[in-house]
């Protein structure tokens, strides 16, 4: 599958809510977390807000450092959504809805106060 | 004291063994003299020695003495004729008083010629038994019995009495005889004695030094009693602290053991146990994180993925459809022609146009449905399938597992905790161990002032001990100084009457010795006339005589006779005021006398001389006449007639007299 976007930069914002994810879930992988981030904000019917959302942070990663193994089975879910949204499907959408996607998600995560420790993130893996 | 015995053997001119019987006693009649006949050289002044010998050894005064060494007298009173290897020997057997019972001495001395150490060998019997404690103090003894001083004015020959009567003064060896018989000698003694008990009580005093009083020791003795009562009391004080500490320490130590260690072990444990769960939970957690870094997050996506799949499957699907559409066209082409070249007819031939034609209708249908816009490849769609059938299942039961596990460890771990809460603190732990550190140094500290008290205690008793002693030494020194200073002063008195005594004594003596002695020179004198009194010197002892008018008669004027018979009356007087009764040995006893004066010794002294009387006379002097007047008065007991043998040159002993 061909990835959306090479490259992802991540907004300070982000990357300071990643900061608190990893010292409360311990994983201390900024792909993973982002992969966790994605997937909740997929998770959610609403179509993201189409905010403008600066890379001023220095966390940047390629689509293969993000998704890994997962990284055709992302590209597809996210191709899925942006059609299910009727959105298109063509990479420039594609690429700015991944971004929403990640950073809602992230922002998600972060600002969920059920979220203390790695088993509560694993809980949101089994809740449905 | 009478002697019963005289062994001879080989002594002198005796050769072998000659016994003498000396008993006065003869038939139960009293008849005190033992004549000894004998011519000059025959052996009589033998006899004598013989019994100085036996009594006195060594100190005897023997006539053949002279100043020749014992051993060499030993050597020369041997018999010439003596056979090898024989003994010389002298017994002489005594009856004498013993522990108030009389028993019989027997005096043996045996030797042989140059006797070995120098000495002779004695033996005493007592009754009989040997008896050799008494040997060894023999000489001490007979001081007892007959004094060695005295023993000249019994055993006394016609020489020495003539020496006595010629000398003014007497010999200090008479005057120690009148002494010792006069019982002068015994106060002289005590008063030495006592100027010596004196002497020596004054160095004691003179080096007694002076002592602080009686009562400066009883005064310091009192303090440090008091001082040691005290410090006794603190001791029991601090010794009842001592045991309190002690009892406190090992109260505290029991305690730390029971408690400290139980609370140690516990925590111990514990935390061993909060260890382990932490590190399950640390793992639990681990495989989370791990999990999550997996496929987990797409089960948020799942219905996204089921529709991708469904849309892949549909485009999968369509796809086929265009394939299977191309191939058909191609093989609608192929067949068509088959079957125009075959011939069918037109019917059937349209039939089967019309079969065609529906068929790709219907594919046309199928590609037309959608358009693709998914377009997975093959591989991720394979993923994706797997992932929807298989693993994300997989993944969650595991999760579910994990987390199940992690909740059960979390609350083990709680569980630890809340035991770990309750259980003591370290710091209870702390307190156990300060309080027995606390209680140890208490211990310390009380023992420390329980030695010293102690020390203090004993130093005390030692210092009391010392002043006991002191006071003890000083109530001795001064019962001592007071018992000297006592003795002293009672001395002084002592001596006073002492010499008043002896002074008193020796007037009274004498006096006593003057009127005999004037009574025995009267009774053997033929003169009446001559003297009235003879009077004796308290100083010298010397005689001096007094006729009837009181006057001195100068001893010169009396004849060699005379003399002699005052020395027999001086010698009688004395062994009558001596009250001893001793054996008298007379050797040459009428030497120089008239027929008058020997027949009043005769007749008047020798039968009353004393209790024995041994007479050892030649035959001028005791003769025939003076013999038989002996034998009419019953006086003679035994006679011996020693008869020298010129021819063996030795002399035996035989009963009977001349005549």
């Amino acid at each position: 599958m061909e990835p959306p976007l090479d490259r992802i930069h991540l907004s300070q914002t982000a990357k300071d809510q990643l900061t608190k994810l990893k010292r409360i879930t311990k994983i201390d992988q900024w792909n993973i977390l982002c992969r966790w981030g994605f997937c909740r904000s997929l998770a959610e019917p609403a179509i993201p807000s189409p905010v403008p959302i600066p890379a001023d942070s220095n966390v940047e990663m390629t689509w293969r450092v993000f998704g890994g193994e997962l990284s055709d089975i992302l590209a597809i879910a996210l191709k899925q959504r942006c059609h299910n949204d009727g959105l298109g499907t063509d990479k420039e959408t594609l690429a700015t809805q991944f971004r929403l996607h990640l950073h809602r998600g992230i922002g998600y995560l972060a600002g969920d106060l059920n979220i203390k420790k790695i088993e509560d993130l694993i809980e949101l893996a089994l809740s449905k | 004291m009478i002697f019963i015995e005289l062994v001879l053997q080989n002594f002198g001119p005796y050769l072998g063994r000659q016994v003498i019987n000396l008993r006065p006693k003869e038939d139960e009649r009293f008849c005190p003299i033992i004549l000894f006949g004998g011519m000059n050289g025959g052996g009589k002044t033998t006899l004598m020695d013989a019994i100085r010998l036996a009594l006195y050894g060594q100190r005897a005064q023997c006539s053949t003495r002279g100043n020749l060494s014992y051993p060499d007298f030993l050597t020369q009173s041997v018999n010439r004729y003596t056979a090898i290897g024989e003994q010389t020997a002298i017994e002489l057997a005594f009856e004498s008083i013993l522990d108030n019972v009389q028993v019989e001495f027997r005096i043996k001395r045996s030797w042989t010629k140059n006797p070995r150490n120098g000495k002779d060998t004695l033996g005493i019997l007592v009754d009989d038994w040997p008896d050799s404690a008494l040997a060894q103090i023999w000489d001490e003894r007979i001081e007892d019995l007959l004094p060695l001083g005295i023993s000249n004015l019994f055993l006394f020959d016609g020489e020495q009495v003539k020496e006595l009567a010629e000398q003014d003064v007497p010999t200090p060896m008479v005057v120690e005889a009148i002494r010792s018989l006069l019982g002068l000698e015994l106060a002289e003694r005590l008063a030495t004695d006592i100027e010596i008990l004196v002497n020596r009580r004054r160095k004691l005093i003179a080096n007694s030094q002076a002592l602080i009083t009686l009562e400066d020791i009883e005064q310091k003795l009192n303090h440090q009693q008091k001082e040691y009562q005290i410090a006794k009391d603190h001791l029991a004080t601090i010794q009842d602290k001592l045991t309190y500490a002690q009892k406190q320490q090992q109260e505290a130590s029991d305690k730390f053991i029971l408690e400290g260690g139980k609370i140690a072990a516990e925590r111990s444990q514990l935390e061993i146990q909060l260890c382990y769960q932490q590190k399950a939970v640390t793992r639990h957690r681990d495989a989370l994180t791990e999990l999550a870094s997996g496929i987990l997050p797409l089960s948020l996506i799942s219905p996204l993925l089921v529709q991708a799949h469904t849309q892949v499957q549909q485009e999968y699907r369509q796809q086929q459809a265009q394939v299977s559409k191309d191939v058909l066209s191609e093989q609608e082409q192929k067949f068509l022609q088959y079957v125009t070249q075959i011939g069918l007819d037109s019917e059937q031939f349209e039939k089967i146009k019309l079969f065609f034609k529906q068929e790709i209708e219907t594919l046309k249908q199928d590609i037309q449905l959608q358009e693709l816009w998914l377009l997975a490849d093959e591989e991720s769609i394979f993923q994706l399938n797997q992932i929807l059938t298989r693993d994300l299942a997989d993944s969650q039961s595991l999760a579910k597992k994990q987390l199940n596990n992690l909740k059960i460890q979390e609350e083990n771990l709680a569980a630890i905790e809340s035991q770990l809460a309750v259980a003591p603190a370290p710091e209870v732990y702390e307190q156990l161990g300060d309080a027995v550190k606390f209680a140890q140094s208490e211990l310390a500290n009380v023992k420390a002032a329980y030695e010293l008290a102690r020390r203090r205690c004993d130093e005390l008793a030692t210092v009391i001990e010392n002043t006991k002693k002191e006071l003890a030494q000083y109530s001795e020194e001064n019962i001592d100084r007071k018992n000297d200073e006592h003795i002293i002063t009672a001395s002084t008195k002592v001596q006073a009457t002492l010499k008043l005594f002896r002074e008193k004594l020796t007037l009274r003596k004498l006096n006593q010795l003057e009127s005999v002695i004037t009574e025995c020179f009267l009774y053997l004198l033929h003169k009446s006339d001559l003297v009235h009194r003879v009077a004796i010197d308290t100083d010298t002892f010397s005689l001096s005589l007094y006729d009837f008018q009181g006057q001195l008669v100068p001893k010169h004027r009396l004849s060699a006779g005379e003399k002699q018979l005052l020395a027999i009356a001086l010698l009688w007087g004395l062994a009558r005021v001596s009250g001893r009764n001793l054996p008298i040995a007379i050797d040459t006893p009428l030497g120089r006398l008239d027929s008058s004066h020997r027949n009043n010794l005769v007749e008047r002294y020798f039968p009353f001389a004393s209790h024995q009387v041994m007479l050892f006379s030649t035959d001028t002097e005791i003769g025939k006449n003076e013999v038989e007047q002996l034998r009419a008065n019953n006086a003679i007991a035994r006679e011996y007639l020693l008869k020298y043998d010129s021819a063996k040159r030795c002399t035996t002993i035989e009963p009977g007299y001349f005549w």
